[in-house]
């Protein structure tokens, strides 16, 4: 009897025990998540320290075969590979198939455009961004050019089941030091609430908000432009930005 | 008790202790512990709910209503939804609309017309119909490629 008693008290000290370490792990991730910290990022971001200072800085996700297409009523079509490179459609789009984040930049680069109409030319990255039954949800960072007499402008917009809200986060005229026939590479990086846009590796708009804390990352072509590029990719905000 | 939590003789060698050891206060501070824990994780469950709007459902819900513009200044047949939610409306051909079963508190609307979309803040209160007024779409709301295509287009 004496020894069955033992038993038991030994048993239940190892269950308070784990108790604690479920408790702990709990409030652990809910004290994260209240403070808007994505436990993927962090994630991530220890695997690539462990991984050395170089290696902390390779892409989290970069371009490749496959991606997640827009196609719907209102989009028409996904990215494809073409001459080493890629290609996405007119009022094309899609994202990186699979990833998922909070704090990153995305890094699109060798962006080569052929205005196949004369208005609503543009091109753009998505950011924090997801795709689906409803459309898009998410961020966009976008270089556009209405017509031939209208001014370059880039500008930050926010996407609400398939919808873009206007007026836009924040929107400026393209800065003279860069040629709409010579289109830029275009990176962004996303940092809490903050969202900061880079043509050619040089800082050019600044937006902030808070309705989307994560998502995926992509690249969307308007409705009077096909775009190519050679590369995109997701990086970690501290890593040296694109030039 | 078990053997392991027993006293040691040690401390016996001088004689009887002014104050015995309490072999159940470890776990007696491990269930402190434990209960401290849970009420935290309980109140942070109630803080991400809060921040997520699950919370406000549990407040009841009430109505939003308005009237949609275009940029002419014409009544239209908009589509009207709640973020985050699945809650939606089409507006009539008076551009009238009500959403109903929105819940309590602040809430943030979407009136969406040709692919574009403007929003607006409210504070739903339960049991009653808020009204939002006149939502009126601007002419640069349409100088963007995004409203050029789809369903509505010009």
């Amino acid at each position: 009897m004496k020894y069955t008693v033992r038993r038991f008290q030994k048993g239940q000290g190892l269950v308070e025990y784990a108790l604690l370490l479920l408790l702990i792990a709990i409030v652990g991730g809910l004290a994260l998540n209240a403070m808007g910290v994505s436990i993927p990022d962090i994630y991530n971001q220890v695997m690539a320290g462990l991984r050395g200072e170089d290696a902390a800085c390779s892409p989290l996700a970069r371009a490749g075969k496959e991606w997640d297409a827009f196609k719907d009523k209102f989009w028409r079509g996904g990215i494809a590979q073409k001459d080493g490179g890629f290609q996405v459609c007119p009022l094309c789009g899609g994202l990186l198939p699979g990833y998922s984040g909070s704090d990153y930049r995305v890094d699109l680069s060798g962006v080569k455009v052929q205005n196949v109409n004369p208005t609503w030319n543009g091109y753009g990255v998505a950011f924090r961004a997801e795709y689906g039954k409803k459309g898009l949800n998410g961020y966009m960072f976008e270089i556009e050019k209405v017509n031939k007499n209208a001014p370059v402008q880039i500008y930050f917009s926010k996407w609400v089941n398939g919808k873009q809200i206007r007026p836009p986060l924040a929107v400026k005229n393209l800065p003279p030091d860069f040629d709409w026939n010579n289109p830029p590479d275009i990176s962004v990086k996303a940092e809490g609430d903050t969202f900061i846009a880079y043509l050619d590796g040089k800082e050019v708009l600044k937006a902030s908000d808070k309705t989307y804390t994560e998502g995926g990352a992509g690249v969307v072509s308007n409705l009077g432009t096909k775009l190519d590029f050679a590369d995109f990719a997701v990086n970690l905000p501290v890593c040296e930005e694109v030039k | 008790m078990a053997l392991e939590e027993s006293p040691s003789l040690d401390l016996y060698k001088e004689g009887m202790p002014a104050r015995l050891p309490d072999p159940s206060r470890k776990r007696r501070l491990v269930w402190v512990l434990i209960i401290g824990l849970a009420a935290l994780s309980v109140g942070l469950a109630f803080l991400n709910m809060a921040q997520n709007g699950t919370l406000a459902i549990l407040t009841g819900t009430g109505s939003v209503a308005g009237t949609v513009y275009d940029d002419q200044g014409k009544p239209v047949a908009a589509e009207v939804f709640v973020f985050g939610a699945d809650i939606s409306a089409q507006a009539d051909p008076s551009g009238r609309f009500v959403l109903e079963g929105v819940p309590a508190g602040q809430q943030v609307i979407v009136v969406a017309y040709r692919n574009v979309g403007r929003e607006y803040a409210v504070q739903v209160v339960a049991g009653q119909t808020v009204d939002l007024g006149d939502a009126r779409f601007q002419p640069e709301d349409f100088m963007t490629g995004w409203s050029q295509s789809g369903e509505g287009a010009p």
